[in-house]
């Protein structure tokens, strides 16, 4: 990869990147962090990356460094855990969007970052699983499980509504 | 024809049901049956019922029928990843289709398909891009930083080993003061201490209150007898004509006794002592001794360190990159690590 090819990767890729990183930990200071970072990496390493493999080199990097960072301040929290009742004490909403948003946190870190992979970027099972470091049969099951947790909650607060 | 016997009568048996008997063959067997009535009853049971084909109605609809409603979940979102195959996908719409209730159910799933925020992006992409010169200019800084920066740690390396062979330093006071103190010898009947404050550079830091002691206190010991107060004034010229730029190396407290009259004793804690005397014979045995309150050899490690470090953070900044030097305690494995680091390069060495 040459430095025009460098430049260009990062017109296509940086924004995508940031929306990906920010919907995963919601922290903009620290999502932008990770992206400098993971191009910095891209850059340390330009003449080893195929341009046409750079957006996965890019997602992948930036995904490991994202998982890196929410294991050192543990902000694990998993859906599993979450008690369906407990929507019902959810804030008023005013469009779906708001409502994903909120059953998107309720996901666990690897659901999440999956299912963002997955309608964010439209990457297949195999991609997501060379992303993510998982098998492709793992990440349907995460993807299977990701749906219906957020169909769950917001059939939910649609029968409150 | 072959005659029917009680040994083979089950053969006919079978072959009558089947109704492939010829009509010899059964005007035989019905002879048979009339001779042995004990096997016509078992030729009753053996009649099955047979099946006609208007008898049994198959639904073939309900065989070929997908389980949707089973496994509805895992239909509508496969519907939704497009893993369903197009026969399965029709088959499912059509479901759906004749199933108003599972249309609702269908549609919540459709909502769960995310969206991107465009109005989301990251703002500073120029700063991201690079250009050229600075590719070579890095490239060059870097390699700079990396070798300047092995240069100095061997430098720093080789200066630790040269810091431990001025030990000997401490053999050259020795010899001085030996030299000067044996002058003075003939104050042998009392032990002398000698405060070493006074003599030290400002350079030295502390001196711990229980470690001094003073000229004057032991003047007013001696103070009946005239030949101590001459004795005194002999411990001062002895201190005046020892170099305060010798003795102040790596030395904080400096004590001069007589060795030869052991029975009387300092004011320092015993456990001190034993130290003092162990860690400098050539003293000991001259009835001096001295300690650093820095252990030596952490003394040479946080030094060497603290040169290190900042030789390493200049060098980063020369380099416009970021090259560290940094002492870090791992509590799991509780121990102190050293770790360098820079582009491409990075090493790591376990110190305590």
């Amino acid at each position: 990869m040459n430095l025009d090819e460098y430049n260009i990767s990062v017109d296509q890729h940086a924004d995508g990147m940031f929306r990906f990183i920010l919907k995963s930990i919601r922290d903009e200071d620290k999502a932008r962090d990770i992206v400098q970072d993971s191009f910095e990496k891209l850059w340390r390493n330009v003449e080893n990356v195929n341009y046409l493999k750079v957006k996965s080199y890019l997602y992948t990097t930036a995904y490991h460094t994202m998982i890196d960072l929410i294991r050192r301040e543990k902000r694990k929290e998993d859906f599993e855990n979450v008690d369906v009742r407990d929507y019902s004490h959810s804030e008023h909403y005013s469009d779906l969007s708001e409502i994903l948003d909120e059953a998107l946190k309720r996901l666990s870190d690897v659901q999440r970052s999956v299912i963002l992979l997955r309608d964010y970027e439209g990457y297949s099972y195999t991609e997501i699983a060379q992303i993510t470091d998982l098998t492709e049969s793992q990440v349907k099951v995460y993807i299977y499980r990701a749906r219906m947790h957020l169909k769950n909650y917001i059939g939910s607060i649609e029968s409150i509504v | 024809m072959r005659e029917i016997t009680r040994y083979n009568y089950e053969e006919f048996f079978l072959d009558y049901l089947e109704g492939t008997l010829s009509s010899l063959q059964r005007v035989a067997l019905e002879d048979f049956l009339t001779k042995n009535p004990d096997l016509k009853l078992e030729l009753e049971e053996m009649e099955c019922p047979v099946f006609t084909k208007d008898s049994v109605k198959i639904d073939l609809k309900s065989l070929k029928e997908i389980p949707f409603r089973e496994s509805f979940d895992e239909f509508c979102i496969a519907r939704l990843e497009g893993d369903l195959s197009v026969e399965n996908e029709i088959a499912f719409d059509t479901f759906l289709e004749k199933n108003k209730s599972f249309q609702k159910e269908n549609q919540i799933y459709q909502k769960t398909i995310l969206h991107a925020d465009n109005s989301l992006v990251f703002v500073d992409k120029e700063k991201l891009k690079r250009s050229s010169r600075k590719v070579v200019y890095w490239r060059y800084s870097s390699r700079v930083g990396v070798a300047a920066s092995i240069v100095l740690l061997f430098s720093l390396w080789s200066i630790l080993y040269q810091f431990e062979g001025n030990q000997s330093n401490e053999e050259k006071i020795t010899a001085k003061v030996e030299a000067t103190i044996t002058e003075s010898k003939e104050i042998n009947k009392i032990r002398k201490a000698i405060d070493v404050e006074s003599i030290t550079t400002p350079k030295q830091e502390v001196v711990q209150p229980e470690k001094k002691y003073s000229v004057e206190k032991r003047q007013e010991q001696t103070a009946d007898n005239p030949e101590d107060e001459t004795q005194v004034e002999n411990i001062e010229k002895v201190v005046q004509r020892v170099e305060p730029v010798v003795l102040s190396v790596d030395a904080e407290l400096i004590a001069l006794t007589n060795s030869e009259d052991p029975t009387i004793e300092l004011d320092i804690p015993k456990e001190e002592n034993t130290e003092i005397s162990t860690q400098n014979n050539g003293l000991a045995q001259l009835g001096m001794s001295w300690k650093s309150s820095v252990p030596k050899k952490k003394a040479q490690n946080s030094v060497l360190y603290a040169i290190a470090k900042y030789g390493v953070d200049k060098l980063g900044e020369i380099a416009g990159k970021n090259v560290q030097l940094e002492k870090k305690y791992d509590s799991t494995t509780e121990k102190t690590r050293l770790d360098f680091n820079t582009a491409g390069i990075g090493f790591s060495k376990t110190i305590k």
